[in-house]
């Protein structure tokens, strides 16, 4: 059941004179863990960015489940089930842990201002349902000791950990995920890489932006490398290793030994 | 800046027989507030509720979306000029045409949150000034043969067969529309629609990424927060008897705000609080004249300097100063 999932076309985009993508295309298969790694600067993050159309592209196009996407606002992108988490983190800070998780629920569900203020009762069904999912997503990263903390008072990693449930707590159909594994210890990374396995096996297809070699071959079925906006290679992570364009402009001569 | 809600209150804060008693205390004072007090208390005491109001009402855009409106006396004026037009014209049921005044807010938030929403910040800031100030402009310079000026409008008296209602009726009713507002800000603040608006305060690139469409909130929460803008217009003139621009200047949309800082941006029950010092002050402060403004722009200054978060958590740390200072 190889179906096409996210269809990235021959999307360009220039900021300024500087060709940020060229020519870039992608495809995400359902049921799939799909890396993209590349240098700093290759044009990475701008890619999800355009995916979800917070930036727009120049030129091309994104098929996600054979629907044009890149015309669409990017709240209804994010609608369709595409949800996202940032390289920089960019929880709630000042509301609680489980407030945050619960606002990532929104595209799932739809009570609007009048049932919420006459307090209809399909509005507190679909509130129960809500909190429930939350809880079991806050249980799924393990921070259920602090629902009631405000999520900009923990430390880093746990306030990636937010932001993680909180993107996956309405059950996405593709889970973009910008550096999970950025700026945290060792044992905090092999908490993440167990999580995105526990994930992927709940049938949510993932689509991650890594620095973390280790974490990229552990995981990843099939790994894009971009640099300089370029497409430079892809394949299975046995195919990446052996490539030496990849090799020579960003894993290095340790991985061409491997 | 954010209130406990339901979602972050999984202690009980309501749980001690001694603090049921004090609620019980305080809510039997409150009901049996206008018949032992004296006139002149009862008459600050209803300033005050209009305040209230007013705060909930501004609470709502400012509290919960984070977006400034330095224009709420528009809409406080919309309320009030519209019971009174519709009172002197056409002789409407006062109740009917309170609801209508709602309504015509409600629907001149909708067509003002077109340009203004458009808006972020400073600019928001200076575009609902506009708004506030073209208001206030409209009823005391512009349509004069049919707002009298200056002069504003006279209105008549609430009666309920015959008898006219009094200052305690009123007290009352302003009770019950407090009551009616909060509700709608503590239903909206734990419900997915109030939390969508919380976000867009927090981290607009993140809201969106969940899915929340920005603008369709704010336009909601611009209207709501409108519609009890006016509900409090409408009460307040019929209440004094009388509708006159000079209610609805700068001044109070500078009032209203502040009674939202200092009770707590985000607070629906802090907003109550503001509003009642903020608006009881204002009365109190009468004999400053020219100096009121200058009285005001210091409060501004102490709770931002001092207490950013509002007067209760404001409090509290100063309390836990004490205590600190008390250890060592």
């Amino acid at each position: 059941m190889n179906k096409t999932l996210l269809q990235v076309e021959s999307v360009s985009k220039n900021f300024g004179g500087i060709s940020a993508l060229l020519n870039i295309n992608i495809t995400i298969e359902q049921g799939s863990i799909t890396s993209l790694i590349g240098p700093n600067g290759a044009g990475k993050t701008t890619l999800f960015n355009i995916i979800t159309n917070f930036i727009p592209l120049d030129s091309g196009s994104i098929f996600f489940r054979e629907e044009r996407i890149d015309v669409l606002p990017p709240y209804k992108v994010a609608n369709k089930g595409i949800q996202r988490t940032f390289q920089l983190l960019q929880v709630f800070k000042e509301l609680s842990v489980l407030e945050n998780v619960t606002l990532g629920m929104h595209a799932n569900s739809k009570t609007g201002l009048f049932p919420t203020i006459l307090r209809f009762p399909s509005m507190r069904i679909e509130e129960a349902e809500i909190i429930e999912q939350s809880m079991n997503a806050i249980q799924l990263v393990g921070l259920e000791a602090h629902i009631n903390d405000m999520a900009g008072q923990l430390p880093f990693g746990q306030q990636k950990l937010v932001e993680l449930a909180r993107a996956l707590v309405s059950r996405p159909k593709l889970l973009l995920l910008d550096e999970p594994t950025n700026g945290l210890n060792p044992h905090e990374t092999e908490k993440v890489i167990n999580l995105l396995n526990k994930i992927h096996e709940q049938g949510i297809n993932i689509f991650l932006i890594a620095h973390d070699m280790r974490t990229v071959m552990e995981i990843s079925e099939k790994i894009y490398v971009l640099n300089f906006g370029k497409k430079i290679a892809e394949g299975t992570p046995e195919e990446i290793v052996k490539n030496q364009e990849v090799v020579r402009a960003y894993l290095g001569k340790e991985y061409s030994i491997a | 800046m954010i209130e406990r809600t339901a979602l972050n209150m999984k202690k009980n804060i309501l749980g001690k027989p001694l603090k049921l008693a004090f609620a019980g205390a305080v809510i039997v004072a409150i009901l049996l507030f206008p018949i032992f007090s004296s006139r002149i208390t009862l008459h600050f005491a209803m300033v005050g509720l209009t305040g209230a109001i007013l705060a909930l009402g501004l609470n709502i855009f400012f509290g919960y979306c984070g977006q400034i409106n330095f224009g709420s006396a528009g809409f406080f004026a919309i309320g009030g000029y519209g019971v009174a037009l519709l009172d002197k014209y056409i002789q409407m049921p006062y109740f009917a045409s309170l609801f209508l005044s709602i309504v015509i807010s409600g629907i001149i938030a909708f067509i003002m949150s077109l340009p203004l929403l458009r808006l972020r910040e400073y600019m928001l800031a200076l575009g609902t000034l506009a708004f506030g100030m073209a208001i206030y402009e409209a009823v005391s310079k512009g349509f004069t043969s049919y707002t009298g000026g200056e002069d504003g409008i006279n209105i008549s008296k609430l009666k309920f067969f015959g008898t006219p209602a009094g200052d305690t009726f009123f007290f009352y009713l302003f009770l019950i529309a407090i009551l009616l507002c909060y509700w709608v800000s503590y239903a909206l603040r734990n419900s997915r629609t109030g939390r969508a608006m919380v976000s867009i305060s927090q981290d607009e690139t993140a809201a969106t990424s969940l899915g929340v469409n920005i603008n369709n909130y704010l336009i909601q929460a611009f209207m709501l927060s409108g519609m009890i803008l006016a509900l409090a217009g409408g009460l307040f003139v019929k209440w004094t008897g009388w509708c006159s621009p000079e209610y609805f200047s700068l001044k109070n949309s500078i009032l209203i705000l502040l009674a939202v800082v200092v009770g707590g941006v985000g607070s629906a029950f802090g907003a109550i609080i503001g509003g009642l010092i903020m608006f009881i002050l204002q009365e109190i402060l009468v004999p400053l004249a020219i100096y009121e403004m200058l009285a005001y722009g210091i409060i501004l200054c102490i709770f931002l300097l001092f207490m950013p978060k509002g007067i209760k958590s404001g409090i509290i740390s100063i309390a836990n100063w004490f205590k600190g200072a008390n250890r060592r």
